[in-house]
């Protein structure tokens, strides 16, 4: 087992996983393959309960939005599974805060929404990510909340392959904690089965 | 690079979405080369090839060129407020120089108040919120687009209008906020009036204006009031009704000079009268067939119906008189 350790500085969109070999900006959304989201811990504790899920969703839009938006107006029944031709697409990771693609493949209507570290104390989300290329699908572990001791942590596990791959999320500045537009980095822990 | 024939809406969606990233200019040409067609293309920039990617001396003029043509896609198919968004996204407004996600951002604090398109949304990350915004106007200009693209005719007209408008400069590089400006002075302001509202066009002011007669003459005076048919003006109303003193001025002057015309004109009339025929020939229905008595005073209440530049120039007051630039 190797084990290599390196910090990257993250421009634009920094992590984003995507269900198709594309880039976010030239997202051809039907191209894209559906991303499957478990919730794997609350608290600390295992579970399977979406509800915490919801609960954690930033519901950064307001009431006028819902009376157009299909997706704004029903997003807690899209988490819990009630409308499948909403799937998600594509995720991207920043410092306390998970933001999630919707798209609906009867109306090609999208929707997205984030999920945010100050509204639960802890979260464990998994992802499984179809491979573009065929294969086993790709794994990512997102956690975010507080860890021991009392540290607020954002991070992400990737199992891919022979590697394992621990990345945590930092803000450049502590005073600068925007999560969509203060400049963020990385640090990895990579482990490869050589 | 894959080469395009773009004979879907689904095709140029894509390739929208994948120009916008990046850098737009350098690759406009695979979005514009199979809408104007290799013909077009061997005619007028003869030293061009479609098929591979050449970046010389003339291709820096063919690209110029690419980019008049997908600005001017831009204000032709779409609304003021969605060419706005565009030109902000494919990187063709002035003073919007940064990456796109900065752009967004910028874009969103400037245009959020009065795009419709951004009206009353609000999510933190704007970035996310402008993407998907963008995302849906190009998906209703590629359905545009591939409609035009199949109609070699109109496409034909199309291509040649904005070559004629390249080539007298005709097609800035870049546009400034809010982008209503380039529209009063373009080619383009007929599509623009096509797009506003019904109730917009229904909306109509009237223009007080004083007439008095005076032993020397006529003497005009402008109360400039302006007073909307339902009697409310709000701020907008007034910016769009803002006309400047020259066009009074230029109005009243005609006004004049045509009335003077008129009793020239009037063989028959008592020239010991005092009184004098007013604007008999004129749709200003107030002061159709009246009368002045020296000293006396009449107001005219001339209708102006917004956008003020087609109505005027249509005759209400005087084919002569030019809207102010």
């Amino acid at each position: 087992m190797r084990l290599l350790e390196y910090r990257l500085d993250l421009t634009n969109h920094g992590y984003t996983v995507i269900g198709g070999d594309m880039h976010y900006e030239a997202l051809v959304e039907r191209k894209c393959q559906p991303i499957r989201m478990t919730n794997m811990s609350y608290s600390g504790k295992p579970t399977s309960c979406v509800e915490d899920l919801v609960n954690a969703v930033d519901k950064d839009w307001n009431a006028e939005q819902e009376e157009t938006d299909f997706f704004l107006a029903n997003y807690a029944d899209v988490l819990r599974g009630k409308y499948p031709e909403w799937q998600i697409i594509s995720f991207h990771v920043a410092v306390g805060r998970i933001c999630l693609d919707f798209y609906n493949y009867r109306t090609k209507e999208t929707g997205y929404l984030c999920l945010s570290v100050k509204l639960q104390d802890r979260i464990e989300v998994r992802f499984d990510v179809p491979s573009v290329y065929g294969g086993s699908d790709t794994k990512y572990l997102v956690s975010f909340g507080y860890f021991n001791g009392g540290q607020r942590r954002t991070q992400v596990i990737e199992y891919t392959g022979h590697t394992r791959r621990e990345i945590d999320f930092f803000f450049k500045d502590p005073k600068k904690t925007n999560p969509f537009s203060d400049e963020q980095y990385v640090e990895i822990a990579e482990y490869t089965n050589l | 690079m894959a080469a395009y024939k773009l004979n879907s809406a689904s095709e140029i969606d894509s390739l929208l979405k994948q120009i916008r990233n990046g850098s737009p200019v350098k690759r406009v040409r695979e979005l514009v080369g199979p809408l104007i067609g290799e013909g077009f293309v061997k005619e007028r920039f003869p030293n061009i090839s479609l098929s591979t990617q050449q970046y010389g001396t003339t291709g820096n003029q063919y690209d110029d060129f690419c980019s008049a043509y997908l600005i001017s896609i831009f204000m032709e198919f779409l609304s003021t407020d969605d060419a706005e968004i565009m030109l902000m996204a494919y990187g063709f407004l002035d003073g919007f120089v940064e990456k796109l996600r900065k752009r967004r951002k910028k874009y969103y604090e400037c245009a959020h108040s009065y795009n419709k398109r951004l009206e009353k949304k609000e999510r933190k990350d704007k970035d996310n919120l402008l993407r998907e915004v963008e995302n849906n106007i190009i998906e209703e200009l590629s359905k545009a687009l591939i409609e035009i693209k199949n109609k070699k005719e109109e496409i034909s007209e199309f291509t040649n209008k904005v070559y004629e408008d390249f080539c007298n400069d005709r097609i800035p590089k870049k546009l400034s906020l809010p982008i209503t400006d380039y529209l009063d002075n373009s080619s383009f302001v007929k599509d623009n009036l096509a797009e506003i509202d019904a109730d917009e066009i229904k909306v109509q002011h009237y223009r007080i204006i004083t007439f008095k007669v005076s032993i020397c003459g006529l003497v005009l005076h402008n109360h400039e009031t302006k007073i909307p048919i339902d009697g409310n003006v709000d701020e907008e109303d007034e910016q769009i009704f803002d006309i400047s003193k020259e066009l009074i001025t230029a109005v009243l002057a005609s006004i004049v000079c045509l009335i003077l015309i008129i009793l020239v004109n009037k063989p028959g009339q008592d020239s010991d009268s005092s009184n004098v025929l007013i604007a008999e020939e004129y749709s200003m229905e107030p002061l159709r067939n009246d009368t002045l008595e020296e000293g006396q005073e009449k107001q005219a209440r001339i209708p102006i119906i917004a956008p003020c530049k087609e109505v005027i120039s249509q005759g209400t007051v005087s084919g002569s008189v030019e809207f102010p630039k």
